[in-house]
């Protein structure tokens, strides 16, 4: 995320304080239990508490929070497009939005979007396109913005997740829900759903070995729909964390159905006359 | 001024809204709901591999080998053929007016369609088309009625008929399709001395009831003359119990309408909006309500 340059900045012939300011280098030891209790080498998701209709103003909207991290999506929509070109004509488009607040990371970041910000829109979109049945939505538009209001970690897997409750919430009809998972491979052990320190700790030393992964999931149909993943990895421990991340999310669908009936029942329209 | 402020407080789940019985069959997206190739699929549902799974999240209704799923927020309004719509204006375009009705794709109203100031029916011509933004702009307020729908959704509406077009002074309240009741007719005039147009699409429009008005004028006449106090509490109230009962899921009709402002009267206009004054309006309404049926 671009930090801020708009802040006052003092005399020409100053320095900015964070230069001589001496961070002890987080190193995370690659044994044994990790910081906050879970296990390492084992499917150890974060509890998530998720909750769906918490903005009024929009078609739907979802909030997720896994350990510290915290994201809220909102979906606009279906709404008419102006025709440009034939493929509008036949199905709809989703066009999707994710935005980091200044105080969600660490170093306060801007408003105006980075690069990393597009890149995590782009993936966003890839992974709930193939979810939502745009044919029966022709020359029709759905948005769906996200907002991380704390990253600590798999940001971008708890982001697919609070996207399709939200797309589920405003009635959008899809062909399955879409759950995230991620996972932080460190030399020979990986850490699944890791924490913000956990992805961002770089040691020094063995480069192998080394990445992250998130998958995208659509668990009724058994297909994968996104797949991203940095870092050196060999093919091997590649497949296995891809299957690593799909059991993380269904240890999740259960938890995700349950909030999507609660939402349901509180909403429920009166009973139809007969 | 004065100014009411509290602090929020946590809710009890609204009683009143609790239905008949508990609904068992909820789905998610992805949810199978059978595995039978016996029943044929509604809206709600899609086929995969012979298992019939749902594609909303709602509740599953059968009716004998149909099943359909419902979704939990029917926000957007599906319209049908005869349904009455109030929409605005959103566009001017060659020869029709895109009209927004709170459904997924905007309706169409065509220039052919719509009643000519003077109730002549003559050919358009071209000079019509090129005034046509005398008759109806954007932001305006129409009332019609849907006479066809498109193969893709869009609804394409018509005011051929002396009792729909633009409206002029009121109050529009805007909520949900699902709770405005089917009925012979969507045009009241209320006792209490406003009248009502409950459009399908969950548009409802408050006016005052107009005098004794020329009809000519075939629906484009709006009359700018000052509404008096009394009518201007009268339409207040009622937008403030139309909200009361839309909170709790009350099927709107023009009787139940009714009961609520009755039952508000004890009350003042801008306290119907306190949480606590509404239960009890609502619930004096459903009361009555049962009792009519009965």
């Amino acid at each position: 995320m671009p930090t801020d340059t708009k802040r006052v900045r003092g005399p020409e012939a100053s320095q900015s304080p964070l230069l001589f300011w001496s961070r002890p280098a987080e190193v995370l030891p690659s044994h044994g239990p990790r910081a906050d209790g879970r296990q390492r080498d084992q499917v150890d998701v974060r509890p998530v508490f998720v909750r769906c209709g918490l903005v009024s103003q929009a078609k739907g909207s979802a909030y997720i929070e896994a350990g510290n991290t915290k994201v809220l999506c909102c979906v606009y929509g279906p709404r008419e497009t102006e025709r440009k070109d034939e493929t509008d004509m036949k199905s709809g488009r989703l066009t999707t939005d994710m935005r980091f607040a200044p105080f969600s990371c660490p170093e306060r970041g801007s408003w105006i979007q980075g690069s990393q910000d597009k890149d995590f829109s782009l993936m966003l979109q890839e992974s709930l396109q193939p979810a939502v049945c745009l044919h029966k939505y022709p020359r029709s538009q759905i948005e769906v913005n996200v907002m991380v209001l704390e990253n600590s970690g798999s940001v971008l897997a708890h982001a697919v997740t609070c996207a399709s409750m939200a797309l589920a919430d405003a009635g959008i009809e899809m062909y399955d829900l879409v759950l995230g998972c991620s996972l932080r491979q460190d030399g020979g052990s990986y850490v699944v759903d890791p924490t913000y320190l956990e992805e961002n700790s770089w040691r020094s030393g063995r480069r192998e070995k080394r990445g992250g992964l998130t998958v995208a999931f659509l668990p009724s149909l058994n297909q994968v729909s996104g797949l991203q993943s940095d870092g050196e990895m060999a093919e091997e421990t590649l497949t296995a964390g891809i299957r690593t991340c799909i059991e993380g999310c269904y240890k999740l669908y259960p938890v995700i159905q349950q909030a999507l009936i609660k939402a349901v029942r509180r909403a429920a329209p009166p009973p139809a006359e007969s | 001024m004065a100014v009411d402020m509290r602090l929020p407080t946590v809710k009890n789940s609204m009683s009143l809204s609790h239905s008949a019985g508990d609904r068992k069959d909820l789905v998610v997206p992805g949810d199978v709901i059978t595995s039978d190739t016996g029943f044929m699929r509604g809206h709600g549902t899609y086929v995969d591999e012979d298992k019939l799974t749902a594609s909303v999240a709602g509740e599953v209704q059968r009716v004998d080998k149909l099943i359909c799923v419902r979704p939990l927020k029917t926000s957007r309004f599906n319209g049908e053929v005869g349904d009455v719509v109030v929409g605005r204006i959103t566009e001017v375009q060659q020869k029709r007016w895109k009209v927004e009705t709170n459904s997924r794709l905007d309706s169409v109203l065509l220039l052919s369609s719509v009643n000519l100031p003077g109730g002549e029916l003559r050919r358009r011509s071209a000079e019509d088309e090129l005034t046509m933004r005398e008759y109806l702009q954007e932001g305006d307020l129409i009332s019609a009625e849907v006479q066809s729908v498109f193969s893709d959704g869009a609804l394409s509406l018509h005011t051929r008929s002396l009792k729909y077009g633009k409206l002029g002074q009121g109050v529009l309240v805007q909520l949900s399709p699902s709770l405005i009741k089917r009925q012979k007719t969507h045009f009241h005039n209320l006792p209490c001395g406003a009248s009502i147009i409950l459009g399908n699409n969950g548009f409802v429009w408050l006016y005052p009831t107009p005098g004794q008005q020329e009809e000519e004028a075939g629906g484009f006449y709006t009359s700018l003359e000052p509404v008096s106090l009394s009518d201007r509490e009268v339409i207040s109230r009622l937008r403030n119990c139309l909200l009361a009962l839309a909170a709790h899921k009350v099927l709107l009709y023009d009787t139940s309408v009714l009961y609520c402002y009755e039952s508000s009267l004890q009350h003042q206009v801008k306290d119907i909006l306190k949480p606590e004054v509404m239960e009890e309006i609502v619930m004096l309404t459903q009361q009555k309500l049962l009792e009519h049926e009965s």
